[in-house]
This record gives structure tokens, C-alpha cells and sequence, in this order.
């Protein structure tokens, strides 16, 4: 249903144009859910936005964005006015400045249903109630205002209007990250269930790992603007082959209490990423090759490529290929890894 | 021993809009006599979800806002009972780190300024000297050069903005600070920097902190004990690990089992009439808890149950897990 190929997005920037994403590729079919974790500055959001085609001015694009076989990069903007907000549902992080402060939660729930799907008003506001209740909001007066509701409580406004026409896809930015754990499990429950009864795709973007694990079949992991790690999320996550992976699970704060470990150094900015892998200067495992080439998504295990036991990879990659677009019958749950000294499987 | 911080019996209401123009305001009570104990150089998570009243009590411990009963005793002062002047002299034991590294510096100030803040309030005879002194020595500690003190908020990222925060509470040398979420906003790294800064600067300066958040592994992370809250009742206490290895309370249990995992399928959701706290109706009787508990007994519709005297762990439960 949505196939992203060979994305790029660069932005104009004091010093000419910045390659912001590099090379994103992903297929996501009926029903499915594909999780997006990283750092700020990973490119994860660019992503979202650049799907929505919503991306800021002056951007330039290069690959395909295929919904439904059309490609939304080359879609007229009264085209993708149609699909944003019907076909494509969009959730973003801060619920007080994706709501109208002006308008009560009701009308705004109201709002796509009477624009999109043209419904009548009582129907509409039928409607509106249904959804305000599936997301747990049955005892909130519909004529409230924004301001008079609780961060949590607008968030779960946000993600009722998201779903209101019955989109086929759901892109989520940190749709839970406002929310306590217990409304959190209440919503990604939601969206299981609407994934199962009606086939709604989910985009879901959040830096937290055990979201991802709970909610998404399958997970990519971006850093400085490209996919470094991707798979079946079972897979991925026992068997964790990138260094940045592994950074991001060691310095998210786990049950077992213990410190968690930060990750040395920062998100290199978009005008100064280091040449070869992004991450290298805050890999612990970084060589020299790493420095030189960028590695490309290879699948794993890599035979033969274990630690100390050289660079094959890289010099068999020493002009980085674009990775080939993924074919929707094969390898769309396969386990990838753009890295040179992939930890080995345990 | 007296305890650092001791709070007993804290009742907090808020009126509500009258009804009508004649009508008594109706008071929403927020905090239904919280009892809470903080060591000298001990750290106490406070979790439950919003609606629980975590904030309210926060603001309360900094004497921010005067609860309608109950006492918050620093050192065994009661905050509500002193004089003007010797609260102030009281907040330099007590500082806050907010959520908002964004919200809580002023755009307009230098960092050394809003790093020196507290001292010109609570200590204004100190020199410029030595407060300028005082400031290059607090952004050492949290990990800045002292030429940031000429800089200004925009000039940082959160986590830089979340250090000079904590630089802030921590230049009138207190011995207790207050965080609320102090780390929700900022991103996992960075999260994993100011966590472990915390815990350098709790040995350091022998601090003790109220740590406030609905993030149960951060809160795990940073205190040796814990509070779960639940509708402005403490509902279980204990230590940290042992609360959240084996909780006692049915609504601690279904918290902890609510945080997704790595590794881990999916459960279906606790709260299985799908009531979040702020939305389901408080009963005037029994347990608070009871309308959304899988175990609830009658008895628990009726009689409230209560925490008990100080223990090493106890359960405002009648059947306890």
C-alpha cells in the first residue's frame, strides 16, 4: 500500500543544500506497522513529513512515494489535500499546537468528517462521539476547548481526528509519548485493534524502544538521516547488529534500574556529517574503513564479517550503491544492518 | 533523627467555577492527606498517572502553594508556619527542577544571570564576587564550561538548557531538590547524560531529591524509595526495586504491567473498563481504586482502606497481591 524508494530529501541551508535524508526505503502493506526509532536529528520525522508532503520550502526530493501506486512526491498539492487527513492519518507530538485553540474538541473531531466524507451535521457529530469514546474520552463534554483539557486528554483529541475518516494509514509521531502508561497501552491497543479490523497501516515514530517492541512487526533505526538497521522487530531486537542500535537500547533507562549508558558525542549536524558511516565518531567499534565508506544496508547474518576480521564489506562497497528498492514478496522482514563490524548474532 | 523532609496529612482542594451566581464554589480535592518521609541524602520517586496528584504535591513541598491541612516539615520546620523572612531563608535548603527546559529559562536572561538567580533572591547579600564565584562553580558540576554564563537560553540544547537548570537549584546548595519530570523532555542520550548527572551530583553534594514522574524505569533509575499515587493517595510505599519487582497494590501492579518492553508481546490493557484516572468518577466510599481494580472485594466499595503506620513497605490495600 505505501512504498518509500530510495527517499532523499535535501533542504537549503546557510552554505548551500543539505542532504537531510539518504536513501530511505521501506514497503508497508495492509494491517501493518512499521516502528522508527532514532535520536532527534535522525531524520525520523523528515520522513513522516516528506511522506505527507508536507516538507518545508525549498526542499528538493529525489526517489518515489508510492500510496496506493501513485507517487505523492510528484502529486499536485489539491491531490494530496485529498488523501492528507482521509487516506493518510497524521498524529504529531504536540497536541496543543495540532488543535485549534479556538474551536471546541467536538467541532474539531466534526471537522474532517463533514469536509472529507461530507456528512451531515447530526450525523457527523454521531460520529464524533463514537470515536471521542474509543479513545477513552466517553465523559468529555464534546463543547470543551482545548485548554480545558489535560496534555493526555488532547493528545487522544489529536489521535480520535487522526482516525476520524478511517484512514488506511496512520503516521504517528510519538502519538503516546505525552501519555501515561496506562493511557499509552489503552491507545496502542486502539490502533492493534483498527489494524486488525479495518487494515490500518501504522508509521509509528518514538524513541522508545519498548513501544516499538509492543506495538510494530517490523522496526527501522535511523541515524543522521539514513535507515542503519532494519527488520522483523523480534529479530532485530534479539540479535542487534548495529552499534547505534545497541547505543540506543543501552542508554534507554531500563526495569532493571542500573545507569543508563549515554551515547558519547552528539547527532552530527545535517551540514556536518562526517564522510563514511554517520556514527562512526561515536562508534565504539568504529575502524578505518568505516571513515571512508558509507556502508549500505547489507542483510545479516554476515558470513565471514565478523570483528577484527576486516573490511570486505567496505572495500566491496567503496562507491555506496543505492540499496535496491525493496520488492514487496521478498525480504521485506529480513534483517539488515549498514555497518561494516556488525555485532554478531549471540 | 528527624527526616529531611516530612510531610503529614497533606490536604490540597481547588475551587471549581460556581454553578451559579449565588451557588458555593464546589472544591475539587486533589490531595486527600498525603504522608510522605525524605532521608537526609535519600531520593523518593513519586509515580502515578496524571490526575494522581504529583505536581500538586510538588508544588506544595516547595511551599509554592498552601495546602488546606497537613504540614511539609523541612528538618522538622513546618513551611506553612514560618514567617516571611525565614522562609526564604528555608527555600535555599529547597529548589525545583522543572519539566520545560524550554518554559522555566528566561529567554531574555544570561545563563550566568538565571544560574545566580536564587542567590539574589534568597541570599542578596552575597557580592558579586562570589556569586560569580558560585555560578562558574555550579556549571562546572553540571558539566559546563563557565564561559556558558555569558550566553543565553537559546544558545543550548534541551539537555544543556535541563543542566543549567539543575546548575540553578543547585548554587544555594540545598538539601533537597524537587524534580518534576525533569528528564520527559529530552531525548534518550541526553536522558541517559542528566540521569547519571543526577546521581554524580546526589553523592556530591550529599543532596537528597523528590523525584517526580510518570516514567517508571527513569524513577527507577534515580530513587531508593517510591510512592505510587494514585487519585491524591499514596497507595504503596517501599523501596524502589522491591515495589516494582513485586508490587503489593493492584494499581501499582497494573502501572508496571502497562509499560511496554522490549522483547515482550503485548497485554491487553489494564484498566479494563478503559476509565483513565482523570476521567473515572472518584466513589465516595471504599477504596478510590475499586471501580477500575480486577480484584475488588465488596468490602473494598465500602471501607477505605489506609497505609498503615511507617513501615519498610506498606499497601493501602484490604487484599494485598
Amino acid at each position: 500500500m505505501l512504498a518509500v524508494e530510495n527517499l532523499s530529501v535535501s533542504l537549503p541551508m546557510e552554505g548551500g543544500r543539505v542532504p537531510v535524508l539518504a536513501d530511505v526505503s521501506f514497503a508497508l502493506a495492509r494491517g501493518e506497522s512499521v516502528g522508527l526509532v532514532g535520536e532527534s536529528g535522525s531524520g525520523k520525522s523528515m520522513t513522516a513529513l516528506a511522506i505527507m508532503g508536507l516538507l518545508p520550502p525549498g526542499a528538493a526530493t529525489s526517489g518515489r512515494v508510492l500510496f496506493d501506486g501513485r507517487d505523492l512526491l510528484a502529486a499536485a498539492e489539491p491531490e494530496l489535500c485529498a488523501i492528507r487527513g482521509r487516506r493518510i492519518g497524521m498524529v504529531f507530538q504536540e497536541p496543543m499546537t495540532a488543535l485549534n485553540p479556538l474551536m471546541s474538541i467536538g467541532a474539531q473531531v466534526t471537522e474532517p468528517l463533514r469536509l472529507h466524507l461530507r456528512l451531515g451535521r447530526a450525523e457527523a457529530e454521531a460520529r464524533a462521539r463514537r470515536l471521542l469514546a474509543r479513545v477513552g474520552l466517553a465523559q468529555i463534554d464534546p463543547h470543551r476547548h482545548p485548554h480545558q483539557l489535560s496534555g493526555g486528554q488532547r493528545q487522544r483529541v489529536v489521535i480520535a481526528i487522526a482516525l476520524a475518516c478511517g484512514p488506511e494509514l496512520l503516521i504517528a509521531d510519538e502519538p503516546t509519548t505525552a501519555l501515561d502508561v496506562t493511557m499509552q497501552a489503552q491507545v496502542l491497543d486502539l490502533l492493534g485493534e483498527l489494524a486488525a479490523e479495518q487494515g490500518l497501516a501504522l508509521l509509528l515514530i518514538t524513541h522508545d524502544l519498548g513501544v516499538v517492541s509492543a506495538t510494530a512487526a517490523r522496526v527501522m533505526v535511523m541515524y543522521a538521516g539514513r535507515v542503519v538497521e532494519a527488520g522483523g522487530t523480534g529479530a532485530v531486537f534479539a540479535a542487534m547488529a548495529h552499534p547505534y542500535t545497541r547505543a540506543l537500547f543501552a542508554a534507554s533507562p531500563h526495569e532493571a534500574g542500573g545507569r543508563p549508558a549515554p551515547i558519547p558525542g552528539q547527532v552530527p549536524d545535517p551540514q556536518h556529517r562526517p564522510p563514511g558511516c554517520a556514527f562512526a565518531p561515536r562508534c565504539p567499534r568504529a575502524q578505518r574503513d568505516c571513515v571512508a565508506t558509507v556502508p549500505v544496508l547489507s542483510p545479516l547474518p554476515f558470513k565471514g564479517r565478523g570483528l577484527g576480521e576486516g573490511s570486505a564489506c567496505g572495500a566491496s562497497a567503496a562507491s555506496p550503491a543505492p540499496s535496491p528498492p525493496p520488492s514487496p514478496a521478498s525480504g521485506r522482514g529480513s534483517h539488515v544492518a549498514a555497518c561494516f563490524h556488525p555485532h554478531p548474532a549471540p | 533523627m528527624t527526616a529531611l523532609l516530612e510531610v503529614a496529612g497533606l490536604v490540597r482542594e481547588y475551587a471549581l467555577p460556581r454553578r451559579h451566581p449565588f451557588a458555593r464554589a464546589p472544591h475539587l480535592r486533589v490531595l486527600h492527606g498525603v504522608d510522605l518521609t525524605v532521608p537526609e541524602r535519600g531520593s523518593l520517586g513519586i509515580v502515578g498517572e496524571s490526575g494522581s496528584g504529583k505536581s500538586t504535591l510538588a508544588r506544595a513541598v516547595l511551599a509554592l502553594e498552601r495546602p488546606q491541612a497537613g504540614r511539609v516539615a523541612l528538618r522538622g520546620r513546618d513551611l506553612f508556619a514560618l514567617r516571611a523572612a525565614e522562609l526564604r531563608a528555608a527555600r535555599r535548603d529547597i529548589q525545583p527542577v522543572f519539566q520545560d527546559p524550554y518554559g522555566s529559562l528566561d529567554p531574555r536572561h544570561s545563563i550566568g544571570r538565571i544560574v545566580a538567580e536564587p542567590i539574589a533572591a534568597l541570599e542578596p547579600r552575597t557580592g558579586g564576587g562570589e556569586r560569580r564565584e558560585r555560578v562558574a562553580a555550579m556549571l562546572h558540576a553540571v558539566g559546563l564550561s563557565p564561559a556558558a554564563a555569558d550566553k543565553f537560553p537559546h544558545e543550548f540544547s534541551g539537555g544543556q538548557r535541563q543542566r543549567i537548570a539543575i546548575a540553578r537549584a543547585l548554587v544555594t546548595r540545598p538539601a533537597l531538590i524537587v524534580a518534576d519530570e525533569p528528564v520527559s523532555a529530552l531525548d534518550v542520550s541526553v536522558q541517559a547524560q542528566v540521569l547519571g548527572l543526577m546521581l554524580d551530583l546526589q553523592a556530591e553534594f550529599g543532596l537528597a531529591w523528590l523525584f517526580i514522574s510518570h516514567d517508571l524505569a527513569v524513577v527507577r533509575v534515580i530513587t531508593a524509595r517510591v510512592a505510587v499515587l494514585y487519585r491524591g493517595r499514596v497507595v504503596e510505599e517501599g523501596p524502589t526495586g522491591a515495589v516494582f519487582d513485586a508490587p503489593r497494590h493492584p494499581y501499582t501492579a497494573a502501572l508496571i504491567a502497562a509499560v511496554p518492553r522490549v522483547g515482550q508481546q503485548r497485554r491487553s490493557a489494564v484498566s479494563a473498563n478503559g476509565a483513565s484516572a482523570n476521567d473515572a468518577p472518584v466513589p465516595a466510599e471504599g477504596c478510590a481504586y475499586a471501580p477500575r481494580c480486577a480484584f475488588a472485594a465488596p468490602r473494598c466499595r465500602t471501607e477505605r482502606p489506609t497505609l498503615g503506620p511507617a513501615a519498610e513497605r506498606r499497601t493501602a490495600c484490604h487484599l494485598p497481591l
